[in-house]
């Protein structure tokens, strides 16, 4: 805690003076910053919050309704079902992420900084590829290779005797979220990987020196240097993947359209939004917006909620 | 006096100027597909009225209500813009965003029947009805001489085809549900008119003359169900495309789809197709779906609303008629004076045979369903596909479907 006057050189001066000298000078520097967030952040967050309390006629929300729309999707007959499968499809896709493409992350990090590993280059580009490509064209690529009737996936199984596990992967309500999921973390997995390898790489040499002249085993390394270092930044990809998981759209809206089909068993809360504040439901298309700017402040506070709550564990573990 | 004349004349340069520069439109549209057709007939417009540029100005097609209605009520709207048919065109009229056309000239090109669409419930018509579609059930010609089968008749023929397709080791019809639209617009609304009865019957449903689970509609479900064992292996994952690729390629034999999709088929190397129209059971009457698929209504804060309903009134005139019918085919032109255009596209000639003789319709749910939560073009798609996956009988289905209605429907 160094105060400003108490640095040589500036004691003299009085407080006014530095007061007056310094305090605008650090808000300049965070004002562009802060309007910027003020204006595309901070303002239409509150602006839709504020809209998810209105009704009305298409575009035009005139109509103040309090907590109605929030009633509805927690308790209409028709809504509500929607809402909560939406929801819960959404923790779904996010446990398949942290199962999946977190852990494989994790090992292909801790492959990538075992020495011994030849080709480290090659594997990193493999691993993190697809993290570059379009969901457009990853969603469309699975989905050719997942199509019943030509794609490789289920000739593949059909070839070596399994014809009974060659199902319509993406047309059965139990399979069509768990491989979406799957797709998604085979996309993402590239970034947990490369996360998780900066922090292996930021352990110095002497520990593993250290480790070696103790004569502990490889498992111990790992499980007594690299997992220890690396609980932090486990910390920080939880929350990335939560994040990006309560906001995703793309990778559902490619491959099973904006309702989620079949039957909504896709359907997340970035679908959902989409169809009831975005673009309306085929084929009238109009969209409650203030059914939708309910959905995305709850998401809000969902996120909000989950954040805190990781960073408050991850601290502790500190 | 001599300055007094060149003022007055520099004057009317000034305007003449103005005018023509101002002759400009922007059309909107949710057909993003039709760029090229829309370059045809806009070239053709031009020829007859070089002084009005047209600019076609399509949305992605499934964002064009949501877009077109933002637009509108900014003030950003195109001047003149595709009009849905029904109770979605009516719901924008009502708020003020089309223009009545009832008392223009070019109305009278069409019959009271075509114009019903775009009109509102007094009477007053939003939209000049541009393009019908027709909807029927597209054949492999190759592969149904190759075993043997004829144009079935009857919906017996229809299933003992796709017996005899299926015991050979072709998918009969390549449709799945995947994209959920399709096996309701294209299966389900092609099939409807004919169980229960066309037009009429269809307001006799509406009215409540009879009941929305009435056996009428359980028969829906049931040739729903027939279809069942006919589709391709895993369906349910099949998608809109891959069904016309299916088909395209000679994998399957028959696809229900519209007479939109002719302009790909005829794109498809060595495909022979051919199209019939969904037959009735023995003993029924068929009806058939011609739906009342785009009108064309006029911004009324355009500033160019004579140029517009210039432009508009072209596309009824003989010439525009014949332009539009050779632009866009598969999209059939629906003023009185269309019934004498002499097409040459084989397809094209079927589709507009299945009129003859026969009661047309729109498709089912298009006046009274589409909205309404649940909608009952939701309630179909459920509907259909839980038949088709043997989870509900066809009763349970039209119960199902009544039964949702039921929560909003007003008589």
């Amino acid at each position: 805690m160094t105060h400003a006057s108490d640095k040589p050189g500036t004691a003299r001066r009085s407080y006014w003076g530095v007061g007056i000298y310094r305090r605008p000078s650090w808000f300049l520097y965070i004002l562009p910053a802060l309007a910027v967030y003020v204006a595309f952040m901070a303002f239409p967050l509150l602006a839709s919050l504020k809209l998810s309390f209105y009704t009305g006629n298409g575009f035009r929300l005139d109509t103040f309704v309090g907590f109605d729309n929030y009633k509805k999707l927690f308790s209409d007959v028709d809504i509500a079902p929607r809402f909560w499968g939406a929801f819960g499809n959404t923790w779904i896709f996010f446990a398949v992420h942290m199962l999946v493409q977190n852990s494989l992350g994790l090992m292909f990090a801790l492959m990538l900084s075992n020495k011994r590993l030849r080709g480290v280059g090659f594997f990193r580009t493999v691993i993190f590829i697809p993290a570059t490509l379009a969901i457009v064209v990853t969603g469309f690529l699975w989905k050719l290779m997942l199509d019943p009737n030509f794609g490789p996936v289920n000739l593949l199984l059909e070839r070596i005797g399994l014809r009974a596990l060659a199902l319509p992967w993406l047309g059965l309500e139990e399979t069509t979220l768990p491989i979406i999921s799957l797709v998604s973390s085979w996309q993402w997995v590239g970034i947990p990987t490369m996360i998780f390898t900066a922090a292996l790489q930021s352990i110095p040499e002497d520990y593993f020196e250290a480790a070696q002249i103790d004569g502990a085993s490889g498992w111990q390394v790992i499980k007594l240097i690299k997992l220890p270092i690396l609980v932090p930044m486990m910390g920080v990809v939880g929350i990335l993947t939560f994040t990006g998981n309560f906001n995703a759209f793309d990778v559902v809206y490619a491959m099973a359209g904006a309702n989620g089909a079949p039957n909504y068993s896709a359907d997340i809360l970035g679908t959902y939004f989409y169809r009831t504040g975005i673009a309306g439901k085929h084929p009238v298309g109009i969209p409650d917006m203030g059914l939708g700017a309910a959905i995305a402040t709850i998401t809000f506070v969902t996120l909000l909620a989950g954040v805190l709550a990781m960073r408050r564990l991850t601290a502790s573990r500190k | 006096m001599k300055r007094a004349r060149l003022i007055v004349f520099a004057v009317m340069v000034l305007v003449m100027a103005g005018s023509v520069a101002a002759q400009s439109i922007t059309v909107g549209s949710w057909r993003t597909d039709d760029v090229a057709q829309w370059r045809g007939l806009i070239a053709d417009f031009n020829k007859a009225y070089p002084g009005i540029q047209v600019k076609f100005d399509p949305t992605n097609p499934p964002d064009y209500n949501a877009t077109l209605r933002l637009q509108l009520e900014s003030g950003t709207g195109p001047d003149v813009f595709y009009a849905r048919s029904g109770d979605v065109g009516k719901t924008l009229f009502k708020d003020g965003f089309m223009l009545d056309l009832s008392a223009e000239a070019f109305m009278g090109k069409f019959d009271a029947a075509s114009k019903f669409f775009w009109q509102s419930d007094d009477g007053r018509s939003f939209g000049m009805p541009l393009f019908a579609i027709s909807q029927g059930i597209y054949y492999n010609i190759k592969l149904f001489r190759d075993n043997k089968i004829d144009v079935p008749k009857t919906w017996e023929d229809l299933l003992a085809a796709a017996k005899k397709l299926s015991s050979k080791g072709i998918i009969p019809f390549a449709n799945g549900t995947k994209d959920e639209w399709d096996i309701n617009e294209v299966v389900f609304q092609t099939l409807a008119p004919t169980y229960v009865g066309g037009a009429a019957g269809r307001k006799a449903l509406e009215s409540g003359a009879k009941k929305w689970n009435d056996k009428a509609v359980v028969a829906v479900f049931q040739a729903i169900k027939d279809l069942a064992p006919y589709l391709p292996r895993g369906y349910a994952a099949v998608d809109y495309n891959s069904s016309k690729v299916m088909f395209q390629l000679g994998k399957a034999a028959m696809m229900f789809d519209g007479s939109w999709t002719i302009p790909e088929h005829m794109k498809a190397a060595g495909l022979e197709y051919g199209v019939f129209a969904a037959p009735a059971p023995k003993g029924m009457k068929q009806a058939q779906v011609f739906h009342a698929d785009t009108g064309m209504a006029i911004n009324p804060k355009s500033k160019n609303i004579a140029a517009a309903k210039t432009f508009v009134a072209w596309l009824v005139s003989d010439e525009g008629i014949a332009s539009v019918a050779e632009n866009f085919t598969g999209f059939f032109p629906m003023a009185k004076a269309s019934k004498a255009i002499p097409f040459s596209n084989p397809a094209v000639k079927s589709f507009l045979s299945f009129n003859d003789g026969r009661d047309t319709d729109v498709r089912f749910s298009w006046t009274r369903l589409n909205t309404g939560n649940p909608s009952g073009y939701d309630l179909i798609t459920a509907s259909t596909i839980a038949v088709l996956g043997g989870k509900r009988t066809p009763q349970q289905a039209a119960d199902d479907f009544a039964a949702g209605l039921a929560k909003w429907y007003t008589y």
